[in-house]
């Protein structure tokens, strides 16, 4: 292997970092199609189409996985990840699909990026027409979004909750059997 | 007489809430003021769903109805009073935490609305930049080192030991200030308002929860750190709780290919 090859090859292993958009202008990207889908209105799938580029691409969905799930991550094998993984990119572009659904002047408004021990967090909020302040604040892991925070409560930190008492009393198959349903009802 | 009868009830009532709340959830652990403890959960669950039955067969329809009824300025003139009204429960928790921009800002709200926004209808102080800072007992008490407290839950909704009392007392401050204003109607109103602005916090829980015990209490915990914090908690505590179940997936993965090496290691050759 020549210096050439080697060089392309770290390049390449750093590819992800060193071409990553920064968090605040990933979250940036997401509020402007979030506003397009509530501009467009239309139909639920109509806004899945609009957000799933951008959702896809700029969230950790198998880190999300493995903290809802927990020690059960191991347990439930290969397939069992795969499947939990999917529904909940799923789940995730549905329920944006189905909150941000009319546009009624609603605003995002950044609020900087804050470095955090072992990751960035990108505030923001959203400015509804009657004055009224939701903040959001989105927290990234190796250039991903994988925590949503809305007016202190974490996305992340309740399906890991709920998801784990589930798991507790039902078991994994229930659980991938209430995420469908949810799923389905959201649509 | 009445007016001290009124400031007996204003004065005593917290104090006997506290004092029994106190000595109900006589111990406190240390740690995290703000982390779930819920021992009681099997008796709590079945307060939520006696609770939560309710809710869903009379409060939570009203409440749609009185939203559907009332004219938007209306219902936001309602809110705005009430809260208000509660806003004097924010300065006085403000002075007790030696908090005092709070207390005043707080004040300053109070006044504000109570004069140019008619009595409280208007929202005048926010678009002045007066903060309403939603201080309360029970963070008053977790400033003092009450920290960790059983949590319950009580009709009206989510609580712990600590937090009770000042609930129930921020619940009861319209009633002495308004004194023989808060009629049952009065009281009616004052409920419906403050169910009618939970509603697209209980529909989208409706909508996501799979255990609607398990997410409510944790909404509550989390939400009730978020105003303790005055909306801008340590963002490395959900990093570091994140991190901590990154590990345990990790461990759990060595531990497996540990021990899937160690039977392959002892199978016959």
């Amino acid at each position: 292997m020549n210096l050439r090859t080697l060089l392309l090859l770290a390049l390449f292993s750093l590819a992800p970092w060193v071409w990553a958009a920064e968090p605040a202008a990933q979250i940036d990207a997401l509020h402007e199609v979030l506003i397009k889908a509530m501009k467009h209105g239309g139909t639920a799938s109509e806004r899945v189409g609009i957000v799933e580029k951008v959702v896809v691409d700029n969230f950790d969905f198998e880190s999300i996985a493995k903290v809802s799930v927990g020690r059960e991550w191991q347990k439930i094998g290969a397939d069992g990840q795969k499947k939990i993984v999917d529904l909940l990119r799923q789940l995730s572009l549905a329920t944006y699909a189905d909150r941000f659904d009319s546009f009624e002047n609603q605003k995002f408004v950044s609020e900087g990026e804050v470095k955090g021990k072992s990751g960035t967090v990108v505030k923001s909020h959203i400015l509804r027409s009657n004055g009224e302040k939701v903040s959001l604040h989105y927290y990234f892991r190796n250039g991903r979004i994988f925590n949503v925070v809305a007016d202190g409560v974490s996305d992340l930190a309740l399906r890991r909750a709920d998801y784990g008492s589930i798991l507790r009393r039902e078991g994994f198959p229930a659980l991938l059997a209430h995420i469908e349903r949810n799923i389905e009802e959201l649509r | 007489m009445k007016n001290c009868d009124s400031f007996k009830r204003l004065i005593l009532l917290p104090l006997v809430l506290v004092f029994t709340g106190l000595m109900g959830g006589c111990a406190t652990l240390e740690g995290d003021p703000w982390a779930v403890y819920d021992p009681l959960e099997p008796t709590n669950r079945k307060f939520h769903t006696a609770i939560d039955a309710v809710d869903r067969r009379v409060i939570a329809p009203v409440a749609r109805g009185y939203k559907t009824i009332m004219p938007d300025w209306a219902e936001r003139g309602v809110t705005n009073f009430f809260r208000n009204v509660r806003r004097i429960d924010s300065v006085a928790n403000s002075l007790l935490q030696g908090k005092a921009k709070n207390a005043g800002e707080d004040f300053a709200g109070l006044l504000v609305n109570t004069t140019l926004g008619l009595g409280g209808l208007l929202e005048v102080g926010g678009r002045m930049g007066l903060k309403h800072h939603d201080e309360d007992f029970g963070q008053t008490l977790a400033v003092w080192g009450v920290t960790r407290t059983r949590y319950i839950y009580l009709p009206s909704g989510p609580a712990t030991i600590r937090d009770a009392p000042g609930t129930a007392f921020k619940s009861w401050i319209p009633s002495v200030i308004l004194s023989g204003g808060y009629t049952f109607w009065v009281g009616a109103m004052d409920l419906l308002s403050v169910r009618a602005d939970a509603l697209p916090l209980s529909d989208a829980r409706d909508q996501t929860a799979l255990d609607a015990y398990v997410f409510t209490r944790d909404a509550w915990y989390q939400r009730r750190k978020f105003v303790a914090f005055d909306g801008d908690p340590p963002v490395d505590d959900l990093f570091e709780e994140f991190e901590e179940d990154f590990e345990a997936v990790l461990d759990a993965e060595t531990e497996a290919s540990d021990s899937s090496g160690d039977s392959s290691g002892n199978s016959p050759q």
